[in-house]
């Protein structure tokens, strides 16, 4: 189930024929699936020379040549596509839609090619954008006016409905995966969503028709709005820190904002699919990111060395210069890309005092006892925090203690945010939040507080270790995929959509597809990842019976979010919401004392005994290692600096 | 739905091809992160032809208006024939009545036609009435080709529904259909192309063409912009400098696309013959590269290579040197900066390089014995490489030492080349060093050797 592949290889069966010098014509929709599965030089060794957009009015008429169409059977490509057939540009046109084709598009474009210009017309599934070889994304990052909801946080948009089953159609298809669709039973619009995929499957019935696996394969539809945390958070690790801080967009980084930052840099690529440190370290946490790059750095630095003036002495060096030299200089190339990032990175964590926040909002989201309302309000008034950060802070203690903390303190430490220079538009999507994914909102529990069960496996967490503060945070993802793979996900929380037989609870399933509709994050890509490796790792070795042995998980998202582009939707959203969406939930307003009473007794009970002991050695753990991670980075940075300077003067 | 299941199921027998046959710069790494899964596991993913249907469709729709079209075909064949074959032909085409090809004066006018003609257009034929003389036996011509529409049956354009005037807006008439259309200029947002256009042709190379409106038709020859009313009145009747466009109207002009279209598909510009030579070079070094190899592999212990090796050393340096030829000669064929030309232009040469890079690189690094025996007979790509081996001996040691040298020499000024115009100036600098380094040492090792040939004919002399 490896996305990344299955795009790859409609791409390259799409140019490879013919075998003549080709156009390749591309719409808004397919120009960022082919950028992130395709390179340059793959294009150039199928002999593409030339890749235009097909609404671009203004291509010069090349008869000589041939044309590759890869568009979505939309309107308005069918409408570019038909205009371009009236008066064709080129000699030979060869057309692939990224989705079922209509019979009434298909006469449509038969009636205007005059000049009997088409020679192909085929669907090929590739209608989503693949990011890593277990994450793709729908490329929908919702705004204004290309909304993802409709008139409430529980109903689609027509349109992005329909985006949205068409996309997991193709991934199925693309997959060869006809699988049993289960949904979260407090999201209206999975169960949605999954009804209609099912019905697609069923009226295209010959497209789905594959041989049947013992086991079938699993889509797991899930929402946003049940774990609204994990994109809340600061991220830790190489790929998610870069579109946290800086964003990736079509695995693409635009760096031209750093200071001093030379023009060759001021745009690159980052895909682990053609950058191998970037494959071998995107998961990486930022500490261990840092040791890496430093070796990295090091090895450049004796590999440059070797290739300066004064040491070819030799007619045998100059011979290995000539021939090593264009590997160097990519390597020379990738070098300075990553130290760029890094050094980006690391600037934006000191000047916005990320590690500080970061280690909060850790206790916050996790079950530990990290931050208390203190604390949030000292980073809340500290003036030298960016307010987006606090906004993120005060959501993030708003969803964790809306239900065990007296209302008042959430509204004080609005107000306190107010004072502090958060925005008042923005502090209404505190409120927003609760309201759409607050507690009454979800169905599972998402801080592990109010149950003696889950108390005693986050002290279990404790007691194993945590071993970097900054990476306590499990997304509530890893919670529901260990459920399922032990079977213990209840069908009433996750049930099937009808249809799927009468043992479907029963089966473990081997293949799982997870879609999280309102956005995937980077870390949910990385808990599927390393469940990836595990389980590939565990069916290696013989007869393991481990409990993800041969497994394989793919994660999709409407779009893949970071805290900025997470808080935008919440607040584009909103706006087409009814307006008591941004009234205080109603939990806070009235029935607060009732409540207090009725979880006092609970978290009395519990926060005196077990969460003290953890407390205590948490929170010097947690100091020393913070101290620690703070120094290496400052150190280390310094180190790589040099080192790149030094190369870069000599 | 028959046929959507027969393809179906065509594309799932289709599973089990190899698709990633082609090199490709990241292979390795992606062979890396496919091992989160079981190799080989996946299956190709579905895709289904449609083109059957597609032809069928396309097949019912045009059987409607062939005949339609191949009537206004054969129409376009004519008036080019008519307007733009060689002034020979024309003569044989046109039949003109005799008692009109005498006239030449100034003041000879067919006073029949000055019925209903303007005051304006009178004294435009005045001036140019030597031409207009032609003019009409032309119109007669074309009005044989294609039945006009009679002036008096319009009142309107019926395309922008603009009502025409005897001054402002002229009646036209379109020579394929045969309708009468104006000639006003785009405006928007009633007529956003114009309703008319002007097209010359050129009989020999068959190349149609669009061109600009201008003063009573006459058009300079090969210019594609616009000429303003305003520019200057052509001088009538010189047929060498000027042609005439022929009008058409907006409606008919697919069927001139189309013949445009047709011919352009059949000829082959120079840039494509040239791409071909450059693929089938490629072709052919793919080819010889493994053989070579092969012949390599069974040399490595041998101190004396065989003939073979050393000649098909010679035949892949060869064809490297004219694929780079090639790919050098398309990137500087003439063509508009930035236009779409330019850029495939210069794609094609990223691509040769590329392909030099993977293939040619490696072939430098030769075990020594290969190396050796094959110095002398590996043909010199460079000029100063040629310079040098007229005066050496080819098979003296100076000549072993000197061509590693020398190869790298000529490798290096085509990296300094590179570097310079990708303008990464601090690998320039580098690599110039290099170049003056080893030019220093070919330099060294030369001087040496004459001073040594110069003493050993002392020697033999004494």
């Amino acid at each position: 189930m490896d996305v990344f592949k299955a795009v790859e290889t409609y791409i390259t069966k799409m140019v490879s024929e013919p075998s003549a010098m080709k156009v390749l014509l591309l719409d808004t929709h397919t120009t960022p699936i082919v950028s992130s599965a395709s390179t340059q030089s793959t294009l150039l060794s199928h002999q593409v020379y030339l890749t235009d957009r097909i609404d671009n009015k203004r291509r010069d008429r090349m008869a000589h040549m041939k044309c590759v169409c890869f568009i979505q059977p939309s309107e308005d490509s069918l409408e570019a596509l038909a205009a371009e057939l009236r008066e064709p540009k080129y000699g030979e046109y060869y057309l692939y839609f990224s989705n079922i084709l209509t019979k009434s598009a298909i006469e449509r474009l038969a009636d205007v090619d005059e000049y009997e210009v088409v020679r192909e017309v085929q669907e090929h599934f590739a209608d989503y954008i693949p990011i890593l070889p277990s994450l793709f994304s729908l490329g929908h990052t919702p705004t204004a006016d290309r909304s993802l909801y409709g008139s409430s946080a529980t109903t689609w948009d027509p349109k992005a409905l329909e985006r949205a089953v068409q996309a997991i159609a193709a991934v199925l298809l693309s997959l060869k995966k006809k699988p049993v669709i289960r949904y979260e039973s407090m999201s209206p619009m999975a169960k949605k969503l999954g009804v209609e995929i099912q019905h697609r499957i069923q009226s295209e019935a010959s497209l789905f028709d594959f041989r049947l696996t013992q086991v079938a394969p699993l889509l797991l539809i899930l929402d946003r709005r049940n774990d609204p945390v994990t994109p809340l958070l600061s991220q830790w690790t190489y790929q998610a820190m870069v579109h946290e801080l800086i964003g990736i967009n079509n695995g693409r980084v635009n760096l031209s904002l750093v200071p001093d930052i030379r023009p060759e840099l001021a745009e690159v690529t980052l895909s682990t699919s053609t950058d191998s440190f970037f494959q071998a370290h995107h998961l990486a946490t930022f500490g261990d990111l840092g040791t890496h790059l430093k070796t990295y750095v090091q090895m450049y630095q004796s590999k440059s060395q070797a290739h300066a003036p004064s040491n070819i002495q030799s007619i045998e060096d100059m011979k290995r210069f000539v021939e090593e030299y264009p590997e160097f200089r990519k390597l020379g190339g990738n070098v300075s890309k990553h130290v760029a990032i890094v050094g980006e990175l690391s600037r934006l964590v000191e000047r916005d005092k990320l590690l500080t926040v970061g280690e909060v909002e850790q206790g916050l989201a996790s079950g530990g006892q990290g931050a208390d309302l203190k604390t949030v309000q000292d980073l809340v008034t500290d003036p030298t925090i960016p307010p987006f950060n606090k906004l993120r802070l005060v959501c993030l203690y708003a969803l964790r203690h809306q239900k065990t903390q007296a209302a008042n303190n959430i509204a004080s430490l609005i107000e306190l945010a107010l004072k502090n220079g958060v925005d008042r538009e923005d502090a209404k999507l505190v409120y927003v939040l609760m309201n759409i994914a607050g507690s009454d909102q979800r169905q599972d529990d998402l801080f592990s507080t109010d149950s003696l069960l889950a108390m005693g496996r986050s002290a279990l967490k404790g007691l194993k270790g945590i071993e970097n503060v900054y990476m306590q945070h499990a997304p509530h993802l890893s919670q529901t995929l260990e459920n399922l793979f032990k079977g213990k996900l209840r069908e009433a929380s996750y049930p099937f959509i009808e249809g799927a037989g009468i043992n479907a609870g029963l089966q473990r399933p081997q293949d799982v597809i997870i879609f999280i509709i309102g956005g995937a994050t980077f870390e949910e890509a990385r808990t599927v990842a390393l469940l990836n490796e595990a389980s590939s790792n565990t069916s290696g070795a013989t007869g393991s019976t481990s409990t993800s042995a041969g497994l394989r998980l793919l994660l999709g998202g409407t779009c893949i979010h970071s805290s900025s582009s997470f808080v935008e939707m919440i607040k584009c959203a909103a706006a087409s919401f009814p307006s008591s969406v941004y009234d205080p939930p109603a939990v806070l307003a009235n029935n607060l004392p009732a409540l207090n009473i009725n979880l006092g007794g609970v978290n009395v009970s519990l926060g005196g005994n077990t969460t003290g002991v953890y407390r205590t050695s948490g929170d010097m753990g947690v100091g020393v290692q913070a101290d620690g991670i703070r120094d290496g980075m400052k150190t280390l940075f310094g180190k790589v600096k040099q080192g790149v300077d030094q190369i870069r003067n000599s | 739905m028959s046929s959507r299941s027969t393809s179906a199921s065509t594309a799932a027998s289709t599973t089990t091809t190899p698709v990633s046959s082609i090199p490709r710069t990241i292979t390795p790494v992606s062979g890396a992160s496919a091992g989160f899964y079981r190799p080989g596991f996946q299956p190709k993913g579905v895709y289904r032809p449609r083109t059957d249907e597609f032809a069928e469709a396309r097949k019912s729709k045009r059987s409607a208006g062939k005949i339609e079209q191949t009537r206004l075909e054969r129409r376009l064949e004519k008036l080019i024939n008519l307007h733009f074959s060689e002034p020979s032909e024309k003569s044989k085409t046109l039949q003109p009545p005799p008692a009109r090809q005498r006239r030449s004066s100034l003041f000879d006018l067919d006073f029949s036609e000055l019925r209903g003609k303007s005051a304006s257009e009178l004294w435009k034929d005045v001036i140019n009435s030597q031409a207009q003389n032609g003019k009409n036996d032309i119109r007669a011509a074309e009005q044989r080709i294609t039945p006009w529409e009679g002036d008096s049956a319009v009142s309107q354009c019926p395309i922008c529904l603009v009502s025409f005037h005897p001054i402002t807006n002229r009646k036209h008439h379109c020579r394929l259909c045969g309708r009468i259309i104006c000639s006003l200029p785009v405006r928007h947002p009633q007529r956003p192309v114009t309703c008319s256009l002007l097209f010359v042709a050129n009989t020999k190379t068959g190349v149609i063409e669009e061109v600009g409106e201008g003063i009573d038709y006459g058009v300079r020859r090969r210019t594609t912009s616009t000429m303003g009313p305003g520019k200057g009145i052509p001088p009538p009747g010189d047929d060498d400098k000027f042609l005439s466009g022929v009008r058409i109207c907006r409606e008919c002009r697919s069927v001139l696309l189309r013949q445009q279209h047709i011919q352009e598909a059949h000829s082959t510009p120079m840039f494509a013959k040239l791409y071909t030579l450059l693929i089938s070079i490629e072709k052919e070094v793919e080819d010889l590269l493994p053989q070579f190899q092969e012949l390599l592999l069974s040399l490595n212990n041998d101190e004396r290579p065989t003939a073979g090796a050393s000649a098909a050393r010679k035949r892949l340096v060869e064809a490297f040197a004219h694929y780079d030829a090639a790919a050098k000669r398309i990137r500087n064929l003439p063509c508009v900066r930035g236009s779409s030309q330019d850029r495939v232009q210069m794609a094609i040469l990223a691509r040769a390089n590329l392909f030099l890079q993977k293939n040619m690189f490696p072939l430098q690094s030769l075990p020594k014995p290969a190396r050796r025996t094959n110095s002398g007979s590996s043909t010199p790509s460079t000029p100063t490489l040629a310079l040098n081996e007229t005066t050496i001996d080819p098979d003296s040691e100076l000549a072993h030492a000197l061509q590693p040298l020398l190869e790298q020499e000529a490798l290096l000024e085509t990296f300094v080349q590179e570097a310079t115009t990708k303008r990464k100036f601090e690998n320039a600098q580098t690599l110039r060093e290099n170049l003056k380094e080893i030019r220093g040492e070919i330099d060294r090792i030369v001087a040496n050797a004459e001073r040594e040939q110069a003493h050993g004919k002392g020697k033999g002399r004494t």
